[in-house]
């Protein structure tokens, strides 16, 4: 290895904008983030690349600004990647246990896990997370079966699959610049890393990152995601009710939602009303701000709604005692946690960043963001110790060869 | 029993899609990126294939002929000589000691004989020789010594030589200075020269303290000083004095102790004040003053009944002691 140190980048192609990262890795274990941009983002819908030129503009925009602030060409990076197309699904299956004294062998937990894995997906379609759930040895969870005595070992993986094609644009985003995008991870993956503790996810939690176009959500339970998905209805779907309704600009919609918008109907007073811009200029005028906070809450209750739905039995109020922590942009409308603690019938709050994060980044919507690179290092950490170092000097030399 | 897990196939993964794109569909920045990267693979590859190119060869001389290796390539021949002096030495002199062969290569010169020729010559305190190849040229750096005193030295029965004492003590046969200036400097007497095995003699001791006085006596006293003839060591080994013979007093003795070296200055100060007090008073001449006795100093006069005008005074030619006088 020629540096002990490289500069991985956190790249969220999202709706609304887009938000680069760069931490500084050193010697694989310490992570400094020395850069950030970014940019509002343009050919992006609902997660997807629909003008690729215009999304490689502002992501390479973004991605340059971030590598000024770092002061250095970034080596790879971790790209978050979510949308409409993104599934998910759970298999499992079960091996007997080969040896004769019943002792769980490597052999067994490999057959195990690739057969659970081995499911076939539709044409077009790739995996981006195989998410191991705990294994059960005749019926019991164990987190780690090997030289354990049992004689059936149950193995299951929920698997996260979306469109190649739409990955594929994602990516040649990034590739687009000359970088290689070293991890694909979801987005509700990596923001949920970054607002729940392990006891938390060990216990039960549903985190919601609601952005712009979609909204990300993830399941825990017993330390890992159970249940992943997304929504493609975000922040954006409340501006274009109140547009509707109110037969404003999306401008003026955003607006008003930003500054009356409301998960919950709090106006009791039917008469309040609230300027539209408040400074007396031609055009403006009064809403009542009852309306306004009908038709956020209304649709905020239909978005949870909509993910408690796509939950289905998944979700159980009993087993997620910790409740529903809600992130993103989406997440900065007042009540928000209130409907949600409503809607799942169990505790709603919002979700921050660790403390070690600088105040520059406790947005809630850097949280995806700050998640790629602590869950792509964590993901790359748990890898590390098991893959075996393979080619040698020439594996290292093609490495110092390649081109960055 | 289990199925192999090799027969299981796993599902396309999105490490499997293809990162490359094509270059149309590049950005400028991701364009220049790519090109910088090629630029930066091609000179790894080129730096390690001419390593590789170079270990061969070096390999394959070693193997053929291992006296090559240790030839040094050609050389070009010396282009000039840059000569600088902090004295009156000159680039005629510097010529006829290098005495360098024509067409010499720069490589070839072997500077510590070089230096070793114009150490020779005792007016050249150090010399710095450095070969320039940018332009093939010698550098020659002189910083000179510088004479306090002069003496006539005759060895054996050759003619009476001039030789020139500087301040460290070496004695040397001065190049270059004008006769002029050599006048100016007083005569040395009172030492016995002693034969290096180099040719030359060996250091005077006591010349820095005369340098010091002689220093302190233009300085202070220059009128009197013009005045100075001869410095005398031949009291130095044995009382620390020096004497001092001049036009107007034939002998002034300086206490040149260590510890009262630094009080040549003092000295000077009451010997200008004695003559002026002599002078004011209408005194006849001094004929000896001496300082080497603490805080007295004993005057003698003249006599002007007997007295004779003093007289310029020329020392003799310092000798060899007869036990060295094999040269």
């Amino acid at each position: 290895m020629i540096s002990k140190t490289r500069l991985i980048g956190a790249v969220e192609i999202g709706t609304s904008k887009v938000t680069v990262l760069v931490g500084e890795l050193t010697r694989g274990r310490t992570l400094n983030i020395v850069g950030f941009g970014s940019c509002q983002s343009r050919g992006v819908i609902k997660g997807s690349v629909v003008d690729y030129k215009e999304a490689s503009a502002c992501t390479h925009a973004a991605l340059r600004s971030a590598e000024e602030g770092a002061g250095a060409p970034v080596d790879a990076v971790y790209l978050a990647q979510t949308g409409g197309h993104l599934e998910g699904f759970y298999n499992e299956t079960a091996v007997n246990v080969n040896a004769a004294d019943n002792c769980v062998s490597a052999v067994d937990i490999d057959t195990a896990c690739r057969l659970a894995m081995a499911k076939e997906l539709p044409e077009g379609r790739a995996v981006v997370h195989h998410i191991r759930r705990p294994f059960r040895l005749d019926g019991r969870l164990v987190p780690d079966p090997e030289h354990l005595v049992g004689r059936r070992l149950e193995a299951g993986y929920w698997t996260v699959h979306g469109s190649e094609a739409k990955i594929g644009d994602h990516i040649h985003v990034i590739t687009g610049f000359n970088l290689r995008v070293d991890e694909l991870i979801l987005s509700s993956l990596a923001s949920g890393t970054m607002v729940t503790a392990p006891e938390e996810r060990q216990n039960g939690v549903l985190v919601l990152d609601i952005g712009c176009g979609t909204t990300d959500f993830v399941l825990y339970h017993d330390g890992v995601a159970y249940h992943t998905g997304v929504v493609p209805v975000g922040g954006d779907h409340f501006t274009n009710d109140l547009s509707l309704g109110l037969r404003l600009t999306r401008g003026q919609a955003e607006t008003l939602k930003l500054r009356y918008g409301s998960a919950t109907a709090r106006a009791k007073d039917k008469h309040e009303k609230v300027w539209l811009n408040g400074d007396f200029s031609i055009g403006d005028r009064q809403f009542p701000r009852q309306s306004i906070e009908q038709i956020t809450s209304s649709r905020a209750r239909e978005l949870l709604e909509v993910v408690r739905k796509k939950l289905g039995p998944a979700f159980v109020p009993e087993q997620t005692p910790v409740g529903v922590i809600l992130t993103g942009g989406g997440a900065k409308l007042p009540g928000i946690d209130e409907a949600a603690s409503k809607v799942f019938g169990v505790p709603g709050r919002l979700g921050g960043p660790p403390s070690w994060v600088s105040d520059e980044l406790r947005d809630p919507g850097f949280s995806t963001a700050l998640g790629l690179l602590y869950f792509g290092l964590s993901a790359q950490a748990e890898r590390a110790p098991g893959t075996r170092r393979s080619g040698g000097i020439f594996q290292s030399l093609k490495r110092i060869l390649a081109p960055s | 029993m289990s199925l192999p897990a090799a027969n299981s196939p796993l599902s396309r993964s999105w490490k499997d899609i293809r990162q490359g794109v094509n270059p149309r569909a590049m950005s400028r920045e991701g364009r220049r990126r790519r090109i910088f990267a090629a630029a930066k693979f091609v000179t790894l590859c080129a730096v390690v294939a001419g390593a590789a190119w170079t270990g061969l060869e070096v390999y394959l001389t070693y193997e053929s002929n291992p006296a090559r290796l240790k030839d040094a390539g050609p050389s070009v021949p010396l282009k000039q000589v840059v000569f600088s002096a902090d004295g009156v030495l000159d680039r005629g002199w510097l010529g006829q000691t290098l005495a360098l062969p024509k067409g010499a290569s720069l490589m070839k010169l072997d500077l510590a004989a070089l230096e070793a020729r114009l150490l020779a010559s005792g007016q050249v305190q150090t010399v710095i020789l450095r070969r320039r190849f940018t332009d093939n040229t010698l550098v020659v750096t002189v910083q000179e010594r510088t004479p306090v005193a002069r003496l006539m030295v005759q060895v054996g029965e050759m003619s009476p030589r001039l030789l020139l004492a500087a301040r460290d003590g070496v004695v040397y046969e001065g190049t270059g200075y004008a006769p002029a200036a050599l006048d100016l400097l007083p005569w040395l007497d009172g030492v016995q020269l002693r034969r290096t095995q180099r040719r030359g003699f060996e250091p005077i001791a006591g010349m820095d303290r005369i340098a010091a006085l002689l220093t302190a006596a233009q300085g202070l006293v220059p009128d009197l000083c013009a005045g100075w003839q001869v410095v005398s060591l031949a009291r130095f080994a044995s009382d620390q004095e020096i004497i001092v013979r001049s036009r107007e007093i034939p002998e002034i003795i300086f206490d040149a102790r260590v510890d009262v070296r630094e009080d040549f200055p003092r000295q000077l100060a009451r010997l200008n004040h004695i003559v002026e007090f002599l002078h004011t008073r209408g005194a006849p001449p001094m004929q000896r003053v001496n300082f080497a006795l603490g805080s007295q100093v004993p005057v003698e006069l003249q006599d002007t009944a007997s007295s004779t005008p003093a007289r310029s005074v020329r020392p003799k030619p310092a000798s060899q002691p007869k036990q060295r006088s094999d040269f």
